[in-house]
């Protein structure tokens, strides 16, 4: 990850100018010194023309030594001269090197110590904000501002992605039937409440539909995905303690862990069309003020359970105050930022950004993203002419071949994107590089164009092929570049993009066949990316091959466990899913972004976005 | 129906508004309706089929169409514009803050125009074949063939990211309104000062004028009181059709500038099935045209009673 | 609101036409080649051009013009997908060109018809037919047009039909003003006191002297649709992606506005160019065939 950081500009050395043309002159003046002192003999040997010699020589010789003497004081002068230049440059290279050193050690001393401005407000131009502020009203998931007002019940460590406890601790318990939630003490909401048990049983029976308080029994939910494990009521059994019975799934406990926490006091009191307008959390966040479209104005919780300095944990900020101002031109929010209108930007095109790569007050940053993008064929259902050309392996392998994704990653992308493999690269169980590179399905048209005719499709085939435009930078573009790759083999496409909704439902539905140009997800466990795209029945499973082992491998890693043991499954899955050639992989997403040399952002090789506002770190100046 | 009162005419005009708006926002029902289905915004990739018809179910939307519309005409003739899809927050809220947004741009544009386009017409008229009127008719002939998102573009480039005088974009200040309001306003006032030069040229040739002339009033009086006069009414035609115009060119002005106006609620509730929102959106934006042009046809009694006002 | 027939205001000035007005030509002629350019360009840009205006390559991308430091293998530079502007902006002009060669005379035959019968009938037919037209004018247009889209899809069909649908209108009030005033003048009278029928009247003797404001009307709208459709292809709901339309191209190019000037400069110069011109010719006809409508726009 190349990336000009505040440390490196530090370290570089600065040669003196000084000190170089100094070292010259003092080797010239020492030659001419040598040349005046020469090697000369005194010549002394008649008597009496010795005697007028000798007091001619004598004179010659005082005159001699008093040349010499002279010389050599000049010389001496000179040299002291020297010397003293020496030592006063010697003295003020010393004295400019424990300069920098203590500059060096005043800075690391900073960054350990934390030597941060924590009176800082920093702001971000995003493409849009609208949406409510109920994390738990369907279509919020989208509303990526809100989050972080909110505070989860469980979290990953953020360098090792294990799961570690935030709002509290969880247990499997009964065999595995169904966990228990140890409640952290003194936790409270933003308007002062303490946070409690009841809390967390009203945060999930909400999403169930179930909560007592909801006069018609249900709620217009979203994502009660998270808690389709919970199968019965959930129990208090005291003040920090929380019976969850679920479905025997591991799973379980990351996708219930992952909730953000609900006020019932408030919930209750106000309903919950007043919530979606008035809603607040206990995340490490407040609200202050919220403008749709406009401008998101958030606040450092100055009582959040979590100090600064645990920093592998979601903990309370360095920022003050944080606003997100709504620009959604990319252009617009480059020229925000180089105004000094906002401190930071992300999602922008890797042509605007290079702008900033040599600039000292601006950080260029290059963080791996969040979907692996795929392009999913649908088994289901016959193609227009009567055929299904995606059940034969040979014709996916052939796909494979035909794009030339390392060419796409260098002009289309960043340069830095990873091919995509079976799973995403950042999950449980992923394959690593050396794993996965002999796998690679390497651009090779002649071998497609043969597969493809081994297959029954000398000629190739016509297939319709529906791509997204709007959601992520340059999907259209891929689409259509690869389309053409695809149209070299002999593969004829009909390319049609649309904003991504419509190409979900178009997809959900399950029986328009063809490619269709999706992504997966990068959490940390791949269960939802499994559910979604791979689980047979999967909302957006097209791609089913019964006789693989893929759905066994799937049932298995659900009821296993041992975490180990689990990776060790979802490995063989992901090799499984490449071989098979389930998809078309085409590589990870790069997010690229640019932020003030002030600011410092860590998110441990996570993409720096929503999630990690938290990390952002405003330095001292 | 000439010879009615003022406002006998104003009565029916604006009942034959109400009717307008009520057929447009019919339309614009229906065809939202097939346009698009919200369900798949509010969803996520993993919610079950159940989730999905739950979701129907809340939001009215699995009832069939007629039933809706009639549920919809119901509660809108009781000032019930409903929820936001997206976000839960009234219908009305969201629109009416962006409207007054998209309102001031255009009134603020408007105004732009008039002061920018009525005295160049003016001086053009008057000097009529001079190289100031050939350069103020080539402008204002560039003026209008140029593209406003190209403008708007070209404007953000130059005085933004290039001198970095003026933001980028958003509102706030009176900064931010600036190149919006130029942009908008530009090519408006191109029409404006063809119009107003035309009419200048017409009434200065009137039998009218040259009585005026002749009687020896002063040539200033003549310009302001008569000429000028005459020029207005069409001028005040174009005026009625650029508010229809304004609210199509604030789209993309919204858009290219980030300005949080209704127009870009609107094409972000049309495409994402926000019903409430879109059927809202465009009511207030059909009846503000609507109003808009009564006003006009209005000014035109009292710039010239003696202009009929048509029939029907 | 109620349509007005739009009377304008006779002011008892006559202008003296018939001279040649060679000021005129000398703005005109330029305006004529350039305009005529475009259309050659439009209508053998397959021939011409010497690359295919979607064929991607991805390692040209970027390519600047040949005057600002580019190569003459693409002389107007390249876009994001490494396709040659050039060839894209002559396909451009195609785009242009059929839809004003199919919206105009369609929008105007629509509207005039309309015009024509509400003009004529009076009446229930005229109450009605001006209401269709207050409808389509309250409409806000292109939030309707995203409608459309919304439904129908982005492509070449639904842009013409939308740019049909959003001009119809204006053809419709002019011609039904022109009606209201001629059938007030002896001929017509005098054919319907010897029995024609109304289509007879309408074909005969309405039609051909509604002609000229029809005919300017149309020159006038040529600018204001290629404009409309640039719009449209802006926004996203016009032409299919990846076809070279000038709004497309502007709206593709504008994220990269800050390191590739020339890819909204020179689309955007085209657009400027073509409604600069049409607008020209629009009105040098206007003032060779009718006066009067000066101040039509």
């Amino acid at each position: 990850m190349s990336q000009t950081n505040y440390w490196t500009t530090l370290h570089q050395r600065r040669i003196s100018r000084r000190t170089m043309l100094s070292a010259s002159a003092r080797a010239g003046v020492g030659a001419a010194g040598l040349a005046l002192v020469g090697c000369g003999d005194d010549d002394d040997d008649d008597d009496a023309a010795v005697a007028q010699a000798e007091d001619q020589a004598e004179e010659q010789a005082e005159d001699q030594a008093e040349e010499q003497a002279q010389a050599e004081q000049a010389v001496d002068d000179e040299e002291a001269e020297e010397q003293a230049e020496e030592q006063a440059e010697q003295v003020e290279e010393e004295e400019e090197q424990a300069e920098q050193a203590e500059e060096e050690q005043a800075e690391e001393q900073a960054v350990a110590a934390g030597g941060t401005d924590l009176d800082r407000t920093v702001r971000i131009a995003i493409p849009n904000a609208v949406g409510g502020l109920d994390p738990q009203a369907p279509g919020n998931f989208v509303s990526t501002f809100l989050l972080h007002h909110f505070d989860r019940l469980l979290s990953r460590d953020l360098a090792t992605q294990e799961i570690i406890p935030q709002a509290a601790t969880w247990e499997w318990v009964d065999a595995n039937t169904a966990g228990v939630f140890h409640l952290k003490d003194g936790m409270s909401w933003h308007d002062g409440a303490p946070v409690t048990s009841e809390d967390v049983k009203f945060t999930i029976e909400r999403l169930r539909g179930i909560a007592p308080y909801n006069d018609d029994g249900i709620y217009a939910t979203g994502g009660d995905y998270a808690v389709a494990a919970v199968n019965a009521e959930v129990t208090v059994t005291d003040a920090s303690t929380i019976l969850v019975p679920t479905e025997t799934d591991v799973t379980a406990q990351s996708s219930i862990g992952s909730l953000a926490l609900v006020p019932k006091h408030h919930v209750e009191a106000i309903g919950d069309e007043a919530f979606n307008q008035e809603a607040f959390g206990s995340g490490h966040f407040t609200l202050k003020s919220y403008t749709p479209d406009q401008e998101v104005v958030s606040e450092r919780f100055e009582d959040y359970h979590v100090d600064t300095d645990e920093t592998y944990n979601v903990h309370k900020p360095w920022i003050k105050e944080f606003r997100q101002i709504v620009r959604p031109e990319p252009v617009a929010r480059v020229a925000a930022l180089e105004a000094g209108e906002v401190d930071l930007i992300t999602r922008i095109e890797v042509e605007l950004v290079s702008e900033f790569e040599d600039r000292d007050d601006f950080k260029v940053l290059f963080d791996p993203g969040c979907c692996p993008h795929y392009i999913f064929p649908n088994t289901l259902v016959p193609l227009p002419d009567g055929s299904n050309p995606f059940k034969d392996i040979r014709v996916r392998q052939a796909m494979n071949h035909a794009i030339d994704v390392d060419t796409i990653i260098q002009t289309l992308g960043t340069g830095q994107e990873r091919r995509a493999y079976g799973l995403g690269s950042r999950q449980l169980g992923a394959m690593t590089l050396e794993q996965a590179t002999p796998l690679n399905y390497e651009y090779n048209p002649e071998k497609a164009r043969a597969l493809l005719a081994e297959a029954g499709f000398p000629d190739g085939f016509d297939t319709p092929f529906y791509g997204t435009v709007g959601f992520f930078a340059a999907t259209d573009t891929v689409a259509q570049t690869v389309a053409q790759m695809l149209e070299a083999v002999g593969i004829r496409t009909e390319l049609q993009l649309d904003p991504l909704p419509d190409f979900r439902a178009r997809w959900a539905q399950k029986d328009v066949p063809g490619l269709h140009y999706y992504f997966g997800n990068q959490s940390p466990d791949p269960i939802s990316v499994i559910n979604a795209e791979v689980a047979d029945g999967g909302t957006l499973a097209t791609a089913i091959y019964p006789e693989s082992g893929i759905q066994e491998l799937v049932e298995a890693q659900r009821l296993e466990f041992d975490a180990e043991k689990r990776a060790g499954i979802l490995n063989e899955l992901a090799e499984k899913i490449y071989t098979n050639a389930n998809w078309i992989f085409l590589y990870e997403t790069v997010e690229t972004g640019v932020m003030r040399s002030d600011l410092d952002w860590d998110a441990k090789g996570n993409t720096r976005d929503h999630n990690y506002y938290f990390a952002i770190r405003p330095l001292a100046t | 129906m000439a010879g009615n009162s003022l406002w006998q005419v104003l009565a029916s005009r604006l009942l034959q508004g109400l009717l307008v708006v009520l057929v447009v926002v019919t339309i614009v029902f229906f065809v939202s309706r097939v346009a698009r289905d919200p369900i798949q915004y509010l969803a996520s990739d993993e919610s079950t089929q159940e989730e999905i018809e739950r979701l129907e179910e809340i939001f009215g939307l699995d009832d069939h169409v007629v039933v809706q519309y009639g549920r919809f005409l119901w509660e809108t003739a009781q000032f019930d514009f409903g929820n936001s899809l997206v976000n839960g927050r009234p219908a009305l809220n969201e629109v009416q803050s962006r409207l007054g947004k998209t309102l001031q741009l255009g009134v603020a544009s408007l105004i732009f125009s008039l002061v920018l386009g009525l005295p160049l017409g003016v001086i053009a008229a008057l000097r009529r074949g001079s190289p100031t009127d050939w350069f103020a008719r080539l402008l204002a002939v560039i003026g209008q063939a140029t593209p406003n998102f190209w403008l708007g573009l070209m404007m953000i480039f130059f005085f933004s990211v290039e001198l970095g005088w003026l933001p980028t974009g958003g509102s706030g200040s009176l900064k931010h309104m600036i190149l919006p309001t130029v942009t908008l306003g530009l090519l408006t006032s191109a029409a404006v000062m063809r119009l107003t030069r035309s009419g200048m040229i017409d009434a200065m040739g009137t039998d009218f004028v040259r009585t005026a002339r002749a009687k020896g009033l002063r040539e200033g009086t003549i310009i302001s009181r008569h000429a000028l006069r005459h020029a207005l009414l069409p001028v005040a035609t174009i005026m009625g059709i650029q508010v229809g115009r304004l609210i199509a060119g604030s789209v993309i002005i919204e858009t290219v500038f980030s300005w949080p106006g209704v127009g870009r609620l609107t094409i972000t509730a049309i495409q994402g099935g926000d019903f409430p929102v879109t059927q809202t959106a465009i009511l207030l934006i059909a009846a503000t045209i609507v109003l808009a042009n009564i006003a006009v046809d209005l000014s035109y009694r009292l710039i010239d009673p003696r202009i009929r006002a048509g029939a029907g | 609101m109620a349509t007005q027939d739009v009377a304008i205001p006779v002011l008892g000035s006559e202008r003296g036409r018939r001279k040649v007005n060679w000021k005129r030509w000398a703005l005109l002629s330029p305006a004529l080649l350039i305009l005529a350019l475009f259309v050659i360009a439009g209508i053998f840009a397959d021939i011409i051009s010497v690359y295919d205006p979607k064929e991607i390559v991805l390692l040209d991308r970027l390519q600047p013009p040949v005057f600002d430091g580019g190569s003459w293998d693409h002389i107007l530079g390249t876009d994001n997908l490494g396709r040659d502007i050039l060839t894209r902006t002559m396909h451009g002009a195609r785009i242009s060109l059929i839809v004003v060669a199919v919206t105009i005379p369609l929008s105007a035959a629509i509207g005039t018809m309309v015009g024509l019968i509400a003009g004529w009938r009076l009446g229930r037919w005229d109450k009605f037919l001006m209401r269709l037209v207050d409808v389509q004018l309250a409409l806000p247009a292109i939030l309707f047009a995203i409608l459309i889209a919304a439904v129908f899809g982005a492509s070449l069909r639904n842009v013409i039909i939308i740019i049909t649908l959003w001009t119809w209108s204006g053809y419709a009030r002019f011609a039904r003003g022109d009606v209201l005033s001629l059938r007030e003048q002896e001929f017509i009278i005098a054919a319907r006191s010897i029995g024609a029928s109304d289509v007879r009247v309408i074909l005969r003797h309405l039609l051909p002297n509604l002609f000229n404001t029809i005919v300017i009307l149309m020159t006038l709208e040529v600018a204001a649709v290629i404009l409309i459709e640039a719009a449209l292809s802006f926004l996203g709901i016009g032409v299919a992606p990846g076809t070279a339309s000038w709004g497309a191209m502007i709206s593709e190019g504008r994220n990269f506005m800050t390191v590739a000037w020339w890819l909204i400069w020179i689309p955007g110069i085209a657009i400027l160019l073509v409604s600069l011109t049409g607008n020209l010719m629009g009105d040098w006809l206007r003032d060779a065939l009718d006066p009067r409508l000066r101040n039509l726009r």
